[in-house]
């Protein structure tokens, strides 16, 4: 008895291929610049790198027609290029 | 079936270059004639209809992007600061680069200033109230120097003479020293000066200027800073534009 030989045969439709490339070459680029991109929340900081010195009375809960001596900060806050630009 | 294969691949190229572009575009945001300034990617998208009705004046509209001004209580029209939203997300407040970053100081809330409010946070949260989103990722820069890292606010007021102290050392480098002077009084005089100098006096007193970080506002040596009122507060602040 002769052994029938098969062979076994992949339909491979090609525009699904073509999109499955662009699909994960789209996942890619996408993929990298999340993991890469730094944080961009930035707290205002509330601290003293320049020394400053004064009469820093009852500032916090003064209001601007209020006649109570006061002052204000200082109140540093960082700077980071935006990605918006070059 | 070779054309269908064509349409694929550019609707594909298409799609790159769309979702790439959007990543972070704010679209001609015109960075050459900004200073300081304050940005967030409030959300996605924006809906730049509904973000227009928050302007009170425009001065440039595109499909992509609105430049105008928007109402703040208690400000001029000069101190408003310009403020640039665009259909991708972004909202960026900021005052000319012929400005000194003093602008910021927000004299009509004061008391907000420990906050770390500024005007320009103010303007930023007006359109974001607006349009939804979110400010938590407010972040700072100055266009006018790119290598700064830092700035600091200091302000005072008074409602006779008040001071504060400062000394920027010697390691940092010192971009720009920017002070504002305010006094609303009508009749009676109000005057800020430098290390004893006057450096603005008068009325009705909305003023804005820098030192000279060489001659004035030297670093290594404590300058003081002092206003003074002839009647009800008068405030200066100082603002430093700096890098460790």
């Amino acid at each position: 008895m002769k052994l029938k030989h098969e062979v076994a045969t992949i339909n491979v439709n090609k525009n699904a291929m073509i999109g499955l490339v662009f699909l994960i070459l789209i996942i890619f680029i996408f993929a990298v610049p999340a993991f890469t991109e730094t944080d961009l929340a930035q707290e205002i900081e509330d601290e003293n790198i320049v020394n400053s010195s004064g009469n820093n009375t009852g500032d916090q809960a003064a209001g601007l027609n209020d006649t109570t001596n006061r002052s204000a900060g200082p109140v540093s806050i960082p700077l980071e290029k935006p990605p918006f630009i070059d | 079936m070779m054309m269908r294969s064509k349409i694929i691949v550019s609707i594909a190229f298409l799609c790159m270059f769309f979702l790439t572009g959007s990543a972070s575009a704010a679209v001609d945001f015109p960075a050459d004639e900004a200073g300081i300034a304050a940005y967030v990617k409030a959300s996605p998208s924006i809906d730049l209809n509904e973000a227009k009705s928050a302007f009170v004046s425009i001065e440039r509209e595109t499909e992509d992007y609105i430049i105008g001004t928007v109402e703040m209580w208690g400000h001029t029209e000069e101190q408003q600061p310009h403020v640039y939203v665009s259909k991708d997300g972004w909202i960026v407040a900021y005052y000319p680069n012929n400005r000194p970053s003093s602008w910021i100081i927000p004299w009509y809330s004061y008391s907000t200033i420990p906050n770390g409010n500024t005007t320009l946070s103010d303007a930023v949260n007006i359109l974001v109230n607006k349009v939804g989103g979110s400010n938590a990722d407010l972040n700072y820069y100055n266009f006018n120097f790119p290598d700064a890292t830092k700035i600091i606010l200091i302000a005072e007021s008074t409602t006779s003479s008040n001071y504060f102290n400062v000394t920027v050392p010697n390691s940092f480098s010192l971009y720009e020293a920017g002070w504002s002077h305010y006094y609303p009084d009508t009749r009676y005089g109000g005057s800020a000066n430098l290390d004893g100098v006057t450096f603005s006096s008068g009325t009705i007193i909305h003023r804005y200027g820098i030192f000279d970080t060489l001659t004035e506002f030297s670093k290594g040596n404590e300058h003081t800073i002092a206003v003074s009122s002839g009647r009800g507060s008068g405030f200066v602040g100082l603002v430093l534009v700096y890098a460790e």
